[in-house]
């Protein structure tokens, strides 16, 4: 499970993208897995820390059908720009993410 | 007559990327005290992407950002001085923005895309996400980029 809390701030883009490559690496060693993305914690993530989780989502879209898998994100409701930017991922990879609201 | 209290918060400077993020707390807590939880964060990711782009994309260092309220109106102006080159890619977005249906198809274009040297996908998400009217506006080297919304109807 990846676990975000504080804020994704550009200048943690970096490694932002080395967290997420990893667990792409290891997603895809466990066919038909979930994998879940607690992002309750998370106060902010700017738009360049969201383009790390699109690139995430490219690369599981472009898997063949028996190495894809979901990515389930949960949601903070009191957080309202998670509605809005998980909401945005969910359009751009539809199939792949699924979104679950729930308080911490 | 009704008057309608406003308020304007402005801030002019060399700044980098690393202050954004304390600017983008001082307007939420600027900003909570008289609007809703899902206006101020709007307010919040539209203040920190705007003023992100002014400040990565300045060509002197220099960036400035004006919020004001005024009844349920809202709008944020940064300026900043840009390059030749990014002044034509801004040119280019703000007019696929300017044409499309709606927002969101715009913001998901951007998310398919290359990152844009001049920030598209921050100005997708002002748009879509933070159901906001941007205006762009050139004057020479100079970029003004005007968000408005208004509060309490998202």
């Amino acid at each position: 499970m990846l676990t975000c809390t504080g804020s994704a701030e550009t200048e943690a883009l970096d490694s932002l993208h080395d967290v997420l490559t990893g667990f792409h690496d290891e997603a895809l060693r466990q066919p038909g897995a979930t994998v879940v993305a607690d992002v309750r914690g998370l106060e902010f993530a700017s738009s360049s820390c969201l383009k790390a989780f699109v690139t995430w989502l490219q690369r599981v879209q472009e898997l063949d059908d028996d190495h894809r898998y979901q990515i389930l994100f949960r949601s903070n409701p009191r957080h309202s720009w998670q509605r809005r930017s998980l909401n945005a991922l969910a359009a751009f990879a539809s199939g792949v993410v699924r979104i679950e609201s729930e308080a911490q | 007559m009704t008057q309608v209290a406003t308020e304007s918060f402005e801030l002019t400077g060399n700044l980098t990327v690393a202050d954004v993020p304390d600017v983008r707390r001082f307007v939420e807590k600027f900003h909570g005290r008289t609007s809703n939880a899902d206006d101020v964060s709007r307010v919040a990711m539209a203040t920190h992407e705007l003023l992100e782009n002014a400040v990565k994309f300045s060509t002197d260092g220099s960036a400035s950002l004006r919020i004001d309220v005024g009844g349920s109106q809202v709008t944020i102006t940064t300026r900043n001085r840009a390059r030749p080159t990014d002044l034509d890619e801004l040119r280019e977005l703000a007019h696929q923005l300017a044409s499309t249906i709606d927002p969101m198809l715009f913001y998901l274009e951007q998310m398919r895309r290359s990152p844009t040297r001049v920030g598209g996908l921050g100005l997708g998400r002002v748009a879509a996400e933070g159901e906001m009217k941007l205006e762009l506006v050139l004057d020479g080297d100079m970029v003004q980029i005007k968000a408005e919304a208004t509060l309490g109807a998202a």
